[in-house]
């Protein structure tokens, strides 16, 4: 099976920089997470413990939904089964933005309307995909549509793991 | 510190501790616990509405075993007589003449009561119990008796919809909805309720019901002013997104405010205390809904004392953060106890997972910082995290 594919994603041009933000007053709840570069790395070998499917009720790879874009992996999963490793950051839905997945702890200080139109705006223009939900990462700045997110397996993982190595053979 | 602070903040660890000791054991009730302290305080009474079965008594019961005192708990029904409750009549005395209630045992004399299904009672019995909530006063014939209630706590299924009983059950000031255990909790809730069994709090030295009593009165001594503006900011808000309350709510509200602060161990209020106006507003929908609209103010809510509570009220980080030190500082305490290597491994997954989602690896408050120095720490010790080159181990 073939990673999920990196084109799926709609990367905001360098231009598109929603950085400002503030603290947010009520944290939302985590239903996905982001890991970049060494982390996602990270992230992988961590996940490539977990089983593939639950016997017991634990924490298994097929509670979970991946998509990935260039170097970041997105993870979707319910709040208890979302993993952890250092440099991860979770992103949760917003009432205010629900199509949208946004940082837990810090908002965007620009309002969410202008967001969800200038997103929007620029979906159209790149002729790219904006399938919901569209997490927006503060940084890197990045967004990216995991409409097309599937169950994380094993062999993703694996495929992930070998495309990163041979990308570092020089 | 002053010596009055200093009385206060030892009161208020008083019954902190009790609040621990009843909540242990006790899977996602402990904001119950709590609420029945910061009533008692705030000398205002509690209604808990939720199905049956969700322990609703049990939490009432270890709180007022822990608090100490006189405790009267009884299952009203259509059928239950005013003297099942109240006390039967003295039949030496009758024969002279006189109507005087028997109330050794009885609710006109507990410190706490908890009433089950209080809305079934009859008019003569909530008659009654009206004047008990209003003025602390029992009145039947020739009696005339003060009550020392702290607090009483009535459960039912869902908010009547009759007038008469909606004007009653308006004497509650606090509300708390509950609703059976969640999915993520059953092993929780299995696993204390087998190893826990029966097992009560140990019972309460004197000094909990004098510190709750020594806190109710530095909650009425409270000067209101610095949060005033506050809570009618509040209240504007609540009615401009359609959320209506009762003025005497409104004003009685502010008592829960005072016994908030006092809980903290402080004897002045802050923004910090203004978490249980959300626990006032009538409707379970109301208070969803009131904790998004008063998100912003909420977000400074903290108590030491009733950690659960605030968090649930407000959502909000600080009061989040708060709960997060207290809870994971005894998860890594436990490390060397845990029966289940494995599950608490997971529990600090999710600790780290928590702290991260609610305030990012940044910026964190120095304790907490520190806790999430050790959480990384410990988790870094998995074999999954000792290094990214080597091959993963099993096969696909």
């Amino acid at each position: 099976m073939a990673p999920p594919d990196p084109a799926s994603g709609l990367q905001g041009p360098a231009s598109f920089s929603p950085r400002e933000s503030r603290p947010r007053p009520v944290p939302l709840e985590p239903l996905a997470l982001v890991a970049h570069g060494e982390v996602a790395a990270r992230l992988v070998q961590h996940l490539l413990t977990w089983p593939e499917q639950s016997q017991r009720g634990e924490r298994c790879l097929a509670d979970l939904r991946a998509a990935r874009a260039a170097d970041s992996l997105f993870v979707i999963a319910e709040p208890q089964s979302l993993p952890w490793v250092d440099g991860v950051q979770y992103l949760g839905r917003d009432t205010d933005a629900p199509e949208l997945l946004l940082s837990t702890h810090v908002a965007p200080a620009l309002p969410l309307s202008w967001l969800r139109a200038a997103l929007a705006r620029m979906a159209s223009r790149l002729e790219l995909s904006a399938a919901p939900p569209l997490a927006v990462c503060l940084e890197p700045p990045r967004v990216v549509s995991l409409g097309a997110a599937r169950k994380l397996c094993r062999e993703d993982l694996l495929h992930w793991q070998a495309g990163r190595s041979a990308e570092a053979v020089p | 510190m002053t010596t009055e602070q200093g009385l206060v903040a030892r009161h208020a660890e008083e019954l902190r501790r009790a609040v621990e000791d009843a909540s242990r054991g006790l899977v996602q009730r402990e904001s119950l616990v709590e609420l029945v302290v910061l009533c008692a305080v705030a000398r205002e009474h509690l209604l808990v509405i939720g199905p049956p079965g969700t322990a609703k008594s049990e939490a009432v019961r270890r709180i007022a075993r822990r608090l100490g005192g006189g405790y009267f708990e009884y299952l009203v029904g259509r059928f239950t007589e005013p003297t099942e409750i109240f006390g039967p009549i003295n039949l030496q005395k009758l024969k002279q003449g006189v109507v005087e209630a028997e109330t050794r045992g009885m609710l006109p004399e507990a410190d706490i009561a908890f009433l089950d299904e209080v809305f079934l009672g009859s008019t003569a019995i909530l008659n009654t119990l009206l004047a008990i909530l209003n003025e602390r006063r029992f009145r039947r014939g020739h009696t005339d008796l003060e009550c020392p209630l702290r607090v009483c706590v009535g459960a039912a299924n869902s908010l009547p919809e009759e007038t008469q009983l909606a004007a009653f059950a308006d004497r509650f000031l606090v509300r708390q909805f509950v609703e059976p255990v969640g999915d993520t909790s059953l092993e929780a809730l299995l696993e204390a309720g087998w190893s826990l069994g029966g097992a009560a709090p140990k019972p309460a030295p004197k000094s909990a019901l004098q510190a709750l009593d020594a806190l109710s009165a530095a909650a009425l001594q409270v000067d209101m002013a610095p949060v005033r503006g506050d809570i009618a900011h509040a209240v504007r808000l609540l009615r401009r997104a359609g959320i209506e309350w009762t003025d005497r709510r409104i004003v009685r509200s502010q008592r829960l405010v005072a016994a908030s602060a006092v809980l903290a161990g402080r004897n002045a209020v802050s923004r910090a205390d203004l978490w249980p106006l959300v626990f006032a507003l009538p409707t379970a929908e109301a208070q969803a809904s009131g904790r998004e609209v008063l998100a912003e103010l909420l977000s400074e809510s903290d108590n030491a004392s009733l950690l659960s509570a605030a968090l649930e009220s407000s959502l909000g980080a600080r009061a989040r953060g708060t709960r997060m030190l207290h809870d994971g500082r005894a998860l890594l305490a436990a490390r060397d106890t845990a029966a289940d290597a494995g599950a608490w491994q997971l529990a600090v997954e999710n600790l780290a997972r928590d702290i991260d989602a609610s305030f990012g690896s940044q910026n964190l408050e120095p304790e907490l910082a520190a806790l999430r120095d050790e959480v990384v720490k410990l988790l870094g010790e998995r074999p999954a995290d000792a290094g990214v080159t080597g091959p993963p181990d099993g096969s696909s």
